[in-house]
C-alpha cells in the first residue's frame, strides 16, 4: 500500500528537520509545563500584616524592612525585586517569579515573596464598579 | 486514472460541503444579544441571553424609548415636569399631584425614613451648591464657603417635607429641591427589567454605568458579575447572581472633582454638608434595583460604624464596605457569596 | 465579445491565484470553525495551499495566494481588522518568510514535508508571540504554547506529506497530458 511508505517523502533534510523540531517541541513542555502560573502575591515583611497584590497590572511597589526599602515591581502575572539595600543583591539576581508556589526573598532585609493563584481566568458577563 | 478535467467538476461539490459544515458547525452555545447605548447620562449595556433576535431588537427599541422619556423627565434641572414640581413645592401651596412624579416620590419617602434619612433626596439645593447638578464637572473650581453650606443647614429639607392631601401635595420647607440623581437610575433599570419581563424575556442583564440587575442565567450557568476595584485597573471580586437580582455599588471616585489634591465627590452627608468621608466604595446586592441604588448611597454615608444599622433598617441582605483606609468590611451572608481575585483581610460583621 | 463598461482582463496567472486563493480561503474557513484554546489561534492548515503554489508556481504567486487567503478570508469571516486577522497575518507573513528563506537555498535540499513542518511552526510561533505582545500579556499564555506547537508540529508534517503527493500526483498527470 502506498501509504505505508511515508518515509519516502522525507527527503534528508526534511528527516533533520522533524526529529529537530520533535526535540524543541518536547523541550517546551518540560520548560513551561513546570506549574500554573500565580495570580497573586503575598508579601511578608517585619512588624506589618501580610500583604496580597493581584498580579495582574503594572505596579511597583516600596516595601519597608528591616533594613531600609525594597522595590518589587509587578507586571501582568510576574513580580520582581528591582532594587534592595542588601549587599548580595541575590535577590534581584532572581529574576522575574510567575510560577504558582514560586517564592523568592531578601533576607537581609526580611522581606519575603511567595507566589499564589486562584483558579483560572473567569469570564464576566457584566462589571460592577 | 481520471484526467486533471475531471478532478475539477468535484471541487464544486467539494467545495459546497466545506461551506455546509462551516455554517453547520461551531456557533456560539447560547445566543446572546448585547447592545450598549450613552443614555441617562451614562454607558447603558443590555444583554438578553436565549432569545430569537428579532424579540430582543424589538425590546432593546422599546427600552431604549424608556430610557430617553425617564431622563427627560426626572433630570432634576432640565424644564420638565420635576422642575414644575419643585417650584410649586416651595411655594407651600397646593397643587394637583404629579403622576409622572409622584412614585418617586413614594418610593424616596420610604427609604429616606429607612435610612435614618442618610438617603435624602430633597437636598437638591446643596448638590448644586456643590456644583454637582451639572453634567460637566470641569467647570467647578472650588469648593463652596463654609458659611454657604451652614445656611443651607440651618433648615434642611428632608423627604418628609412632602406632603399629601387628597389629590394634591405641597412643600413645607421653601428649600426643598428633589433631586433624585441617586435614584433614579436605579428606577430606570428596574422599569426596564420589567418592560423586558413584558417581551416574555427571562434572562437578561441591564447595566447601566456599573450599576446592574440581572434576571435569569447565561444559559446553564449563573451570570457572572466582575467587580472592579475602584482605585486600580482589574477586577478584585466577583459574585454570581441567583434568580432576580441588582448589584450596586456607590463609589468616591464616579462624580467628583479635585482641588489642590483634595477630592470632593457627589456623595454629600445631609448632616454635615460635606461629601462622606468614611467610605471609598459600597457594594450591596438586592431585589430591586431603586432600593439597592438608594441603599449604596445611604450606606456610604453611614460609613464603616453606622453601617450594619441603618443596611438592617433597609432590609438589606448583602453588603460590602470599603473604608477610606481600605479595610473590607461586609457581613456574613456577603461573604459566602463574594469571591476575590486576592483575598484581603475582611472585617465580619454581625449577620443582617 | 465586446461590452459596455469596464473589462478587467486577466492572464493566466491571475486565474490561477484566484483559483488557489478560493481554495485556500476555503480551508481558512472550514479551520475557523474548530475551537482553539486561544482565540484567534490557529492551526494554519490554509499554508499548505501557499506551500503547493510556491513549490508549482514559484514565490510570487504564494505570496498572492497566502495575503489574498488573509485578507478575503477575515472579509468572509466578518474578522477584518480585529486580533483573529492580526494574528492570521502574523502567521501567513512568518510562514512565507521562512519557507521563502528555505526555497532560496541551493539544489534546494529542504522537500514539502520539511518546508510545511517549517511553515506550521513559524506560523504558530508568530501568532503566539503577537498574541502575548498584542492581546494577551499575561504568563499564562505560555502555558498553552507546548500543546499549540505540538498541534503545528502534526499538522505541518501530516500536511507536508500530503502536499508532497498531491504534487506528485498532479507531475504525473500533467506528464499523461
Amino acid at each position: 500500500m502506498i501509504w505505508l511508505n511515508i518515509i519516502s517523502d522525507f527527503k534528508l533534510a526534511d528527516k533533520a528537520i522533524f526529529i529537530f523540531s520533535l526535540i524543541l517541541v518536547i523541550t517546551s513542555y518540560f520548560y513551561f509545563w513546570q506549574t500554573t502560573p500565580a495570580s497573586y502575591a503575598i508579601i511578608k515583611r517585619p512588624q506589618h500584616d501580610a500583604l496580597h497584590i493581584s498580579l495582574d497590572n503594572v505596579k511597583k511597589y516600596d516595601l519597608q524592612g528591616a533594613i531600609g526599602t525594597s522595590r518589587v515591581e509587578v507586571e501582568h502575572g510576574k513580580i520582581r525585586f528591582v532594587s534592595s539595600p542588601c549587599q548580595n543583591k541575590l535577590c534581584i539576581q532572581h529574576g522575574w517569579q510567575h510560577h504558582h508556589g514560586s517564592l523568592t526573598a531578601c533576607l537581609p532585609n526580611r522581606i519575603s515573596i511567595q507566589l499564589a493563584s486562584v483558579n483560572k481566568t473567569i469570564v464576566y458577563d457584566a462589571i460592577n464598579f | 486514472m481520471m484526467t486533471l478535467l475531471a478532478h475539477t467538476r468535484r471541487l464544486p461539490f467539494l467545495f459546497f460541503v466545506i461551506v455546509l459544515f462551516n455554517l453547520t458547525s461551531c456557533s456560539k452555545p447560547v445566543t446572546e444579544f448585547n447592545e450598549t447605548v450613552f443614555t441617562m447620562g451614562t454607558l447603558v449595556e443590555v444583554t438578553i441571553v436565549g432569545e430569537e433576535d428579532a424579540l430582543s431588537e424589538q425590546a432593546y427599541a422599546a427600552i431604549l424609548n424608556d430610557f430617553n422619556y425617564m431622563h427627560n423627565t426626572w433630570h432634576p434641572w432640565q424644564r420638565n415636569a420635576l422642575r414644575r414640581v419643585n417650584s410649586l413645592l416651595r411655594t407651600g401651596s397646593p397643587f394637583t399631584i404629579a403622576p409622572m412624579i409622584l412614585p418617586l416620590i413614594k418610593q424616596s419617602q420610604a427609604l429616606a425614613e429607612q435610612s435614618h434619612g442618610l438617603f435624602n433626596p430633597s437636598i437638591g439645593k446643596l448638590v448644586q451648591l456643590w456644583g454637582f447638578h451639572q453634567d460637566n464637572l470641569d467647570e467647578i473650581i472650588d469648593a463652596p464657603e463654609d458659611h454657604e453650606i451652614q445656611a443651607l443647614l440651618k433648615d434642611l429639607p428632608k423627604m418628609s417635607d412632602v406632603k399629601f392631601k387628597s389629590l394634591s401635595m405641597f412643600g413645607t420647607n421653601n428649600n426643598i429641591h428633589l433631586d433624585f440623581g441617586g435614584f433614579a437610575k436605579g428606577v430606570a433599570v428596574d422599569k426596564t427589567i420589567e418592560h423586558l419581563q413584558e417581551f416574555g424575556i427571562k434572562n437578561a442583564i441591564i447595566n447601566a454605568g456599573g450599576d446592574l440587575r440581572a434576571i435569569g442565567q447565561h444559559g446553564d450557568r449563573p451570570w457572572r458579575i466582575g467587580i472592579r476595584n475602584p482605585r486600580e485597573e482589574g477586577i478584585f471580586a466577583s459574585l454570581e447572581t441567583v434568580g432576580d437580582e441588582s448589584v450596586f455599588t456607590s463609589g468616591d471616585y464616579e462624580r467628583f472633582f479635585m482641588v489642590d489634591d483634595k477630592r470632593y465627590h457627589h456623595i454629600i452627608d445631609p448632616r454635615t454638608g460635606y461629601p462622606a468621608t468614611q467610605s471609598r466604595s459600597v457594594t450591596v446586592i438586592h431585589h430591586e434595583a431603586a432600593v439597592a441604588d438608594a441603599a449604596a448611597t445611604a450606606l456610604f454615608i453611614a460609613g464603616p460604624e453606622q453601617w450594619h444599622e441603618i443596611a438592617k433598617s433597609m432590609g438589606i441582605k448583602y453588603v460590602m464596605l470599603i473604608a477610606h483606609n481600605g479595610d473590607v468590611h461586609m457581613n456574613p451572608a456577603m461573604a459566602e457569596r463574594i469571591k476575590f481575585t486576592a483575598q484581603p483581610l475582611i472585617k465580619l460583621s454581625k449577620p443582617l | 465579445m465586446s461590452q459596455h463598461g469596464l473589462q478587467i482582463i486577466t492572464n493566466h496567472q491571475d486565474r490561477l491565484i484566484a483559483g488557489f486563493a478560493a481554495l485556500a480561503i476555503s480551508i481558512h474557513l472550514l479551520e475557523s470553525s474548530v475551537p482553539s484554546p486561544v482565540p484567534g489561534i490557529k492551526p494554519g492548515l490554509a499554508n499548505l495551499v501557499t506551500l503547493y503554489v510556491l513549490i508549482q508556481h514559484g514565490w510570487r504567486l504564494a505570496v498572492n495566494v497566502s495575503l489574498l487567503r488573509v485578507l478575503a478570508g477575515s472579509l468572509l469571516l466578518g474578522s477584518f481588522l480585529s486580533p483573529t486577522f492580526v494574528l492570521s497575518l502574523a502567521g501567513a507573513i512568518a510562514s512565507l518568510a521562512i519557507i521563502g528563506l528555505a526555497w532560496l537555498l541551493p539544489q534546494k535540499p529542504i522537500g514539502p514535508v520539511g518546508l510545511a513542518i517549517l511553515a506550521a511552526l513559524a506560523h504558530m510561533s508568530a501568532q503566539i508571540v503577537t498574541a502575548y505582545f498584542l492581546f494577551i500579556p499575561h504568563a499564562a499564555l505560555f502555558t498553552l504554547l507546548p500543546i499549540l506547537l505540538t498541534a503545528a508540529l502534526i499538522s505541518g508534517t501530516l500536511g507536508g506529506i500530503l502536499v508532497s503527493r498531491i504534487i506528485t500526483q498532479t507531475n504525473v498527470l500533467i506528464k499523461h497530458e
